[in-house]
């Protein structure tokens, strides 16, 4: 007998994926409780899952298709919104690259995958991205090349059972907590737990082992442990034939015999010798797991490479307990590049708008964090731009059609986690409006283009994703309704069994501070902020935690040493002008943190101008994520 | 107080009389994940009075998580307002409540009806409400209620309480509102051979408790002299801070916390409505003041609060009994591991030291 | 008590013996509106329902709950006097909401549910000297007790006002105090931050005037309130000359959601500011075990 008041479902606010109940009567959330037999969240939730019934009860929805006259948005039948969609994407050539899709990460994978038929089918497009797509795709261009598929290795579920697990950066107990609680847990019950990250955050304060090195020099770090841990092999006279044999090996091995221990020292602040003897504990895990973050703050390229090598020099990648795991940030960002809505370095949406001379002229683009609008300036002067979305935000502002969506508990969807964990969340409220789910809303726009799709709903759209997006053949939603979810099936790419180390590049980071800009400065993370706030915003007590962080630095905040702050005569809470090398500036103000070491300094991305105004022209450090430096000086203001 | 022998048969069929004049909430078993929850019962049949603790507390329905506490609409051109009432009173039967969760409603009462000011909202929801008590037969996993004085069976506050015996269910009679019930029903009195046996039922769960429980037992009392006292190291709530995730479950999930935010809304039709939400002091912006002030902010503290909250002298004052009912759902939501039986583990541990 | 406001109150307030509004907001009208300093207004109302309005009551130091239709609900201390004053509320635009009441116009409703809190302890103090330390906007929740203080003249000692803001455009109430001045044994003593052209008054900190203005520390009590800073220094002067730390008083302000001791947001170590408070003694202060 079902219950009357709880349904179980994915909370759609991170790519952990945990699972969730939704305190509703059919018509409104009035509220949440953990879901405990999930295999990954087992009964915990973060603040956000634990407030996702303020989301969904905001009133700051799109309630109806809008399109713009006059200037104005007004109120407008489906009929006639998609009319207008359809009428105006014929004047524009697809083929030519006239048309760009922006993709969502919170997109369900049904919604995701018609969206990839529209743009191929009916627009003729493949000029195309997905918001926050950068770090991942760098995660999955490396994981492709070294397992044979682009997914992650393994499933978080490991973290209960592995010997070692080693995370590389992220600060995950705010990012994706109940991992972080997870590898907390592994910690307690006897698991090493090593945390490479220039900041003492709190996974590191709850680590076994801290390596707190400085920026820019984690990739080294993890090469210098595979160094190590070569050597110990080369010691016991150990040969592990199959890894040898791998394709690259030699290369690597060379790679890694000329790390000097003087310069690793002198460039990461981390001698040899620890690593040394951190390569003994990983040698004798019988499994591992490797963690790092995947998104728009995510890990280099370089860096990924030195992670996927290190994962298969262990020789462990074959325990049913060890993982490599790029963990996202956004609930569906793995199945969005699974459903092919991703752009690739040839047809990227985000190039064709930062390019001024690209053919680009249209852009039908899905929930979008207004916080991040990085080509804001070339979208508002496109000729046509749709926008779908259950949520208002200042995206809509460039739209000349609007169309609502459902939000995640109001449709049958599937989203695939970080660990590839394909989960359903069923429809467990009315959607007041009768608002039409994506894919519905996308087949409609293709009916009235004269392509006939015929599905039915969203099992209907399911079963095509298993017929032709590899690794989903064996799921549907009849199946995945029965259990928490199914990884997909990395069999089904036919290099799954040829495993290879990607090519590296031993350098010794340096600094790019110099004395006149004597800090580096890197991306911080903050609590209470995820997705821009596109969605945190529009909650209660998530929302409060927020503004709370500004209410304390109503200008923002760098975050610097207790020692540097003595240094530069400042407190607390004080304004400084905080200059770039290149003249960009800003004012913010002091928080003296010791978890930072001296010489670094740590402004949230969240900060307005932190994006648009500072880091932006910097197009490097916002392609290198999470190890982007920024030679700064620190002023009194 | 008296007290009568009922089968199985007989106590659905009282569940499904008083769905006659009641909303009937009691545990049920989600088919599908096997999860408890103590919500309102569609069919009788549903009612699982063996089912393990509930996973969400009973204070759900008394004081729920979201709640529309006021409802107006505001005319800025005429100046004028319309105001409502959004709750209403129901008639409710609670029916099976574990031990911990009816001490819960208990503190409950006394916080929001029994202070300097009663709360309206809570009244509403409580006032026609008939509690129906379920001793426990074992512990459940994390249950500590043997150290906090609230269980495994109910000793006061119910209308009916209930025992499963080898020849069906004692029921206990607490209140005349109880008795009523009883009257109308043709039920067997007990024999005093039942009265022995829901005393061995009750001695042989109390043994069944893990040692770490029953060994805890003393220990609570001399934390929460520590704690009333504040001769407990920062370094151990540095250690309890370091811990939190800040995700506030534990208060989410307490059958006694009862921190509530409140924040008014706009509806898209220029309705407006006053949210009542569940609240904790483990979050940083939970004390914050317009302005530029916050007078707790190391997330230590916060925690802090929480546990004197819980486990000190001058609120068990104000609640009659420990502020924590030994439940142990915080324990089993928390990312940390700073569920309050581990808490009393970490300051013993720095007395023992 | 049989004339509380109709349905609304739940009981009477043990402490104070008043019926306050409880539960559901009674709705006011903004008779007027004056803009008091930079970022403060002043809001004279009255209740539309004509009961209330009559048996409306407070005591100085107590504070109500005031609702801005569609932003929310917020604590603010009651300036006016108990007896024969005007109802009223000075609020700086702090936050969303104050911010909306600041958008206001006269003749807008507000909601209005109070009042909460224990009081100044009037009756105790008869026949002492009353000393008032304020800075800035601490003069809003001391008004009401000069003013009550004024029309109770005879109770009392000598009567000192020390009163410091940024600059002179900060100074809260300059009417009444131009008033309040009038009154037989009314000592006033005012200073700003900055020296200022047209000003010819003290210049400096409000702990400097303890001394100008000689206070008696025997049989006196001190009224404190401002920011921490002026608050800290001006005990400080009265803990060096003596005074107990009983006879300094003082009003705390706190995040407040509920107002009747059950949201809980305004609890500092033991006590609930809103129930118990919002006027302590020092030595209460000191002992609540948390920042003020």
């Amino acid at each position: 007998m079902k219950l009357m008041n709880y349904k179980a479902c994915v909370c759609n606010l991170c790519g952990t994926g945990c699972g969730q109940f939704l305190k509703t009567d059919g018509r409104k959330v009035f509220g949440v409780a953990p879901l405990i037999a999930h295999p990954v969240s087992k009964g915990k939730l973060c603040i956000r899952g634990w407030h996702a019934n303020e989301l969904l009860s905001t009133n700051e929805r799109i309630t109806t298709p809008l399109i713009r006259e006059n200037g104005q948005l007004r109120e407008a039948s489906y009929e006639e919104a998609i009319a207008l969609v359809v009428e105006r994407m014929r004047q524009f050539d697809g083929a030519a690259g006239e048309i760009g899709i922006l993709a969502s990460a919170r997109s369900s994978n049904e919604d995701s995958f018609a969206l990839g038929r529209l743009a191929r089918e009916v627009f003729g497009t493949t000029v195309r991205g997905i918001g926050a797509e950068a770090g991942h795709r760098k995660s999955m261009a490396s994981l492709e090349h070294a397992f044979g598929y682009p997914g992650a290795h393994g499933s978080l579920t490991s973290i209960d059972k592995a010997d070692y697990i080693l995370v590389i950066g992220t600060d995950i107990t705010r990012q994706n907590p109940v991992i972080g609680g997870n590898i907390h847990a592994a910690q307690r019950r006897g698991a090493r737990v090593v945390t490479l990250s220039s900041s003492r955050t709190q996974i590191a304060k709850l680590s076994t082992k801290h390596f707190q090195q400085k920026p820019g020099t984690k990739g080294l770090l993890v090469n210098a442990l595979a160094k190590a841990l070569l050597a110990i092999r080369t010691a016991n006279r150990e040969r592990r034939a199959n890894v040898d044999q791998m394709p690259g090996h030699t290369e690597y091995v060379a790679s890694l015999r000329s790390i000097s221990s003087v310069a690793l020292e002198r460039a990461s602040g981390i001698r040899y010798e620890e690593i040394e003897e951190e390569a003994k504990f990983l040698e004798q895990a019988k499994s591992i797991v490797f963690l790092f973050s995947s998104g728009i703050s995510g890990l280099d390229r370089p860096t990924i490479d030195a992670i996927t090598n290190l994962a298969l020099l262990t020789d462990r990648m074959d325990h049913e307990h060890s993982a490599v795991i790029p963990v996202a940030g956004i609930s569906n960002l793995q199945g969005g590049f699974d459903m092919g809505v991703s752009g690739e370095p040839g047809n990227s949406v985000f190039k064709a708008l930062a390019e001024p001379d690209s053919p680009i002229r249209a852009l039908f683009v899905i929930d979008h964090d207004d916080g991040i609008i990085r080509d804001k300036e070339r979208i508002s002067k496109l000729d046509f731009v749709a926008y779908s979305c259950a949520y208002r935000n200042a995206f809509m502002d460039l739209a000349h059609v609007v169309f609502p969506l459902p939000a995640y508990n109001e449709t049958d969807g599937t989203y695939t986690a970080a660990d590839k964990r394909v989960q359903i969340t069923r429809k467990n409220v009315d959607n007041p409006h009768g608002v039409l789910p994506g894919w519905a809303l996308f087949q409609r726009l293709a009916v009235a283009s004269g392509k006939a799709w015929g599905y039915q709903d969203a099992a209907g759209v399911f079963a095509d994703i298993a017929a032709k997006v590899p690794g989903y053949a064996d799921l549907s939603h009849e199946l995945l309704g029965k259990g928490f979810g199914q990884h997909w099936n990395p069999k089904a790419f036919p290099n799954s069994r040829q495993r290879k180390f990607n090519a590296i590049n031993i350098e010794y980071w340096e600094s790019p501070t110099t004395p006149e800009f004597p800090f580096a400065l890197m991306i911080g993370k903050a609590q209470h902020y995820w997705h821009q706030n596109n969605l945190m915003r529009k909650t209660i007590v998530p929302r409060r935690e927020y503004d709370q962080t500004l209410w304390l630095y109503p200008q923002g905040y760098i975050e610097i040493s207790p020692e540097d702050a003595a240094n530069l005569k400042v407190r607390d809470k004080w304004l400084v002008n905080v200059c770039s090398s290149t003249g960009t500036c800003m004012k913010i103000a002091v928080k003296i943190s010791p978890d930072v070491q001296n010489g670094t300094a740590y402004i949230p991305y969240f900060i307005k101008n932190m994006i648009s105004d500072f880091l932006i022209p910097y197009e490097n450090a916002y392609a290198a994520g999470e190890e982007s430096v920024i030679p700064i000086k620190i002023q009194e203001a | 107080m008296s007290m009568y022998i009922v089968s199985s048969h007989e106590i659905k069929q009282l569940a499904e009389a008083l769905r006659a004049s009641y909303d009937v909430y009691g545990p049920q078993v989600d088919p599908q994940t096997q999860q408890v929850f103590f919500d309102q019962l569609g069919d009788v049949e549903a009612l699982n009075l063996e089912a393990p603790i509930p996973s969400m507390p009973v204070k759900e329905i008394l004081f729920p998580q979201m709640e529309r506490v006021l409802q107006y609409k505001y005319d800025a051109e005429a100046q004028s307002v319309e105001m409502s009432k959004p709750y209403a009173e129901r008639p409710k039967v609670l029916f099976g409540l574990r031990p911990c969760d009816l001490s819960g409603i208990l503190v409950l009462d006394r916080f929001f009806l029994g202070q300097e000011f009663v709360d309206d909202v809570y009244l509403t929801h409580r006032r026609q409400c008939l509690l129906i008590s379920n001793t426990c037969l074992n512990p459940f996993p994390q249950c500590f209620c043997v150290c906090t004085h609230s269980g495994p069976d109910a000793d006061e506050g119910f209308d009916l309480d209930l025992t499963k015996l080898k020849d069906g269910y004692l029921v206990r009679v607490g209140s005349e509102k109880g008795q009523a019930i009883a009257d109308e029903r043709n039920w067997k009195p007990a024999q005093p051979h039942h009265l022995s046996e829901h005393k061995a039922v009750v001695d042989r769960c109390i043994d069944l408790f893990p040692e770490m429980a029953t060994d805890n037992k003393a220990w609570v009392s001399r934390v929460m002299n520590r704690i009333t006292t504040g001769f407990i190291k920062s370094e151990t709530w540095e250690y309890i801070g370091d811990q939190c995730f800040e995700c506030g479950a534990c208060s989410f999930v307490c059958p006694t916390c009862s921190c509530f935010n409140v924040e008014d809304s706009r509806m898209c039709d220029g309705e407006c409505e006053r949210l009542r939400t569940h609240d904790s002091c483990s979050f940083e912006g939970y004390a914050r003041m317009a302005g530029d002030h916050n007078p707790r902010q190391p997330v230590e503290d916060r925690r802090n609060k929480r546990f004197f909250c819980k486990l000190s002298y001058p609120q068990s004052k104000k609640y009659l009994r420990p502020g924590c009912v030994g439940c142990g759902r915080c324990q089993w939501v928390c990312p940390g591991d700073i569920g309050l039986p581990n808490v009393v583990q970490y300051i013993r541990r720095e007395i023992t030291e | 008590m049989s004339n509380c406001h109709g349905s609304h109150a739940h009981g009477t307030c043990k402490q104070t013996g008043l019926c306050p509004i409880v539960t559901f907001p009674e709705v006011v009208n903004i008779d007027e509106i004056r803009d008091e300093a930079p970022e403060v207004k002043t809001f004279y109302m009255s209740f539309l329902n004509k009961d209330v309005e009559r048996e409306f009551r407070i005591k100085s130091g107590q504070f109500i709950m005031c609702t801005v239709f569609g932003a929310g609900e917020f604590a603010v201390s009651l300036p006016p006097s108990p007896e024969n004053d005007r109802f009223h509320i000075s609020v700086r635009a702090v936050g969303k909401v104050t911010h909306a009441l600041h958008a206001l116009k006269p003749g807008d409703k507000l909601g209005v549910r109070g009042p909460f809190g224990n009081g100044f302890p009037f009756e105790e103090i008869k026949g002492k000297n009353i000393i008032y330390v304020a800075g800035g906007i601490g003069l809003i929740p001391l008004r009401s007790s000069i003013v009550h203080a004024l029309q109770h003249r005879e109770d009392f000692g000598r009567i000192i006002l020390l009163y410091g803001a940024r600059s002179s455009r900060d100074l809260m109430y300059q009417p009444d105090i131009q008033l309040w001045k009038q009154n037989a044994g009314f000592e006033t003593f005012i200073t700003i931050d900055r020296p200022e052209e047209g000003w010819d008054g003290e210049v400096g900190y409000v702990n400097q005037l303890v001394d100008k203005a000689n206070v008696p520390i025997d049989n006196s009590v001190a009224f404190v309130c401002g920011p921490p800073v002026m608050f800290n220094s001006v005990i400080g002067e009265f803990l060096k000359r003596g005074m107990s730390e009983d006879a300094i008083v003082s009003t705390l302000e706190r995040q407040m959601k509920c107002g009747i001791g059950k949201c809980q947001h305004c609890a500092i170590g033991r006590t609930l500011v809103c129930t118990d408070g919002p006027v302590y003694t020092y030595r209460q202060i000191k002992t609540l075990g948390e920042q003020i």
